[in-house]
């Protein structure tokens, strides 16, 4: 696949199922990507949907009863196996995490400038104080933020400005790969444009890969160079930006794009899916759209769909498009 | 006929310091919320609140139903005045003006079956005759919903149900009063897509079927569209555009407007590379100290001296067109 382009992150077959009394939830189940160098992957899908424990997934930062299987490489090596240790060696210096809410996710009794200290000193060690100190300033200026903010906490900042000081702290290090979850959900539409605005800027001079999750359509659109849509745990299609826009195949991510609000004025149909996704709770074998979809088959109720790749860098999970299916089955 | 008319409804809330400060200084500060709000709604049409957190757009909601008392300013409800109305006369007023929350987890009692919270509104105005009446009337509403079957979710609780259909839950406990007018806060700002606007046409569909008439706050300008015959846009506790869904889309006048259309990302690449972005810098400011002046002139373009003097007046540009701006008059 995709010769020629560099692959910093590749998952293969990966799973991960929260353990439960009643049996597993089937958060993510069977996702096979690649994010290349320098580029955004958008993920988007609806709440449920398991892009969030995806990306959490990615750092290894789950609950106790999540269990993680399938083969996860970043840069050559597979996370699946390490150890806590190893992976607080990743997260930060590799790997990075843009967090929704970055109330929640600052430290509210830390200053600004620990966060930056801690962040730096737990993977340099060898850093002074001082010269962690610098960095922070440059990093904080890079967003916007002056360095006199610095002794500030986090509580004196607007929402906005938090999520600013979230992205220096996740870029201080100048990680591969930034996983943003919801970085601007919520956020005002004006702030949200400044911060998307800030993140692609910053983006293009660090150099890094990105995967965005968002449940927003028109922000991907804005962002992402690939988009991958997530339906109930699968990766329902994947394919370059205007591919997803402008020639969905799945039927999932046609009935997606229809029902969001757009501001065309001529335009005043408004379409919706029927129903509601399943519940991931001891789900078993079979398309998960099965119920929603208007072009349902028999095939779809027994057998999960192959992932098909239509052509490079399009790939579709769904029995209408693979080749392998009898005449029986589809009727 | 217009059936709600509020004129320059203030709300000021004062901010709580503690007591020994409150010992040493005389200064009270106050978050004003709302500054001057005047509109109107006709019977039968839907009017957008449109705005950012902080704008005022909610409290303006809350104190329309008087679950606010408003600090200052009048509203009146299909020609009567209710701005000093006591609490058992409004309670009596509440059957035909309604609200639905933005969080229908919130808005519902845990321990309390479904059908029975929607029952609830019946019982505090005795409407049915008993309670299999009211059942009847209940299950009824249910299907209405789409809450089918209807026997079925009645005796559920509100944990066991989707965030999707709670929402549901809440619009049929809102209309089983037969209200003429339902204040929607935000109502399906925390669904789903698909589930979104799903709601959206419910809702559209139960306006006509109950002759309703809304007032639809929300901060998202893309689903005004559908619902909407009339936008009003906020900033700062102030109306600073009025017009039809229309002119505030195609013809935004209020710089402020402009930023507002601009930022929102367009779920279409080649129409988003279009777009040209006129984001303001900054954000909104503390509303415990608003600027002087237009509350925008600090974040706008255009400012002018006179700008920073008085807030501009809400002016009719041409008919159902109003804008606040000093560059209009």
């Amino acid at each position: 696949m995709s010769a020629g382009k560099d692959v910093v992150c590749r998952m293969e077959n990966f799973r991960v199922y929260y353990m439960t009394f009643d049996g597993p939830v089937k958060a993510v189940d069977g996702v096979s990507m690649e994010v290349y160098k320098e580029e955004t992957v958008g993920l988007v899908g609806e709440s449920g949907c398991g892009k969030s424990t995806l990306g959490s997934a990615l750092l290894k930062i789950l609950p106790r009863t999540a269990r993680m299987e399938g083969r996860v490489y970043l840069e050559g090596e597979d996370l699946i196996p390490k150890s806590e240790k190893e992976m607080q060696k990743l997260r930060g210096a590799k790997i990075s995490m843009i967090f929704q809410d970055p109330m929640t996710s600052l430290n509210p009794i830390m200053k600004v400038k620990d966060h930056f200290i801690e962040t730096i000193k737990t993977h340099k060690p060898e850093v002074s104080e001082d010269q962690a100190l610098e960095m922070a300033s440059k990093a904080l200026a890079e967003v916007g933020i002056s360095e006199s903010r610095l002794n500030d906490y986090p509580f004196q900042f607007s929402g906005g400005m938090r999520q600013r000081m979230m992205i220096a702290l996740s870029i201080v290090l100048r990680p591969t790969l930034v996983i943003a979850d919801e970085p601007t959900t919520s956020l005002d539409v004006i702030v949200q444009a400044q911060i998307l605005q800030l993140m692609k800027e910053i983006q293009s001079h660090i150099r890094s890969s990105m995967i965005l999750i968002t449940h927003d359509l028109g922000v991907v659109a804005e962002m992402a160079h690939r988009i991958g849509v997530m339906y109930a745990g699968h990766l329902v299609e994947l394919a370059p930006r205007d591919t997803i826009y402008y020639k969905p195949l799945h039927p999932y991510t046609q009935a997606l794009l229809e029902s969001v609000p757009n501001t065309d004025i001529n335009d005043m149909e408004l379409s919706y899916i029927d129903g509601y996704p399943p519940s991931l709770l001891n789900i078993g074998e079979g398309c998960r759209f099965v119920d929603r979809c208007p072009k349902t088959m028999k095939v779809c109720r027994d057998r999960t769909p192959p992932d098909v790749e239509i052509k490079e860098d399009h790939m579709v999970k769904c029995w209408l498009y693979a080749d392998n299916v009898g005449e029986v089955e589809r009727s | 006929m217009t059936l709600l008319k509020v004129e320059n409804l203030v709300k000021h809330f004062p901010v709580r310091i503690n007591f020994v400060k409150a010992l040493f200084t005389r200064e009270r500060k106050k978050v004003h919320a709302v500054n001057g709000v005047s509109f109107e709604i006709e019977e039968g049409q839907t009017l957008g609140l449109v705005g950012e957190s902080g704008s005022g757009k909610t409290t303006t909601g809350r104190l329309i139903l008087k679950l606010e008392e408003p600090t200052a300013g009048r509203i009146f409800f299909a020609g009567k005045e209710i701005t000093s109305l006591g609490a058992e006369e409004m309670r009596r007023l509440r059957r035909e003006m309604q609200i639905i929350f933005q969080d229908p987890l919130a808005s519902l009692n845990p321990y309390m079956r479904i059908g029975e919270a929607v029952r609830h509104p019946l019982v505090i105005h005795s409407i049915g005759e008993n309670k299999r009446r009211q059942r009847e009337m209940v299950i009824e509403m249910l299907e209405r919903v789409n809450l089918r079957p209807a026997e079925e979710f009645y005796n559920r609780f509100p944990r066991q149900i989707s965030g999707g259909q709670r929402q549901r839950v809440v619009i049929a406990r809102a209309l089983i009063t037969r209200p003429k007018f339902v204040v929607a806060d935000e109502a399906v700002a925390m669904l789903d897509v698909s589930v979104r606007s799903q709601l959206l046409k419910l809702m559209m569909d139960l306006k006509h079927e109950f002759n309703l008439t809304y007032l639809f706050i929300t901060h998202d300008l893309a689903t005004t569209k559908y619902i909407c015959d009339r936008i009003a846009v906020m900033y700062l506790g102030r109306i600073v555009e009025e017009g039809s869904f229309k002119d505030i889309y195609t013809d935004p006048k209020h710089p402020y407007t402009r930023a507002l259309i601009s930022a929102v990302p367009e779920p279409d690449p080649k129409a988003g590379e279009k777009k040209k972005k006129l984001i303001p810098a900054g954000e909104v400011p503390n509303p415990i100290d608003p600027p002087s002046g237009c509350p925008f002139h600090p974040r706008c373009p255009y400012a002018k001296e006179v700008c920073k003097t008085a807030p501009p007046k809400l002016k009719e540009l041409e008919s159902g067109r109003r804008v606040a701006c000093y560059l209009y008059s």
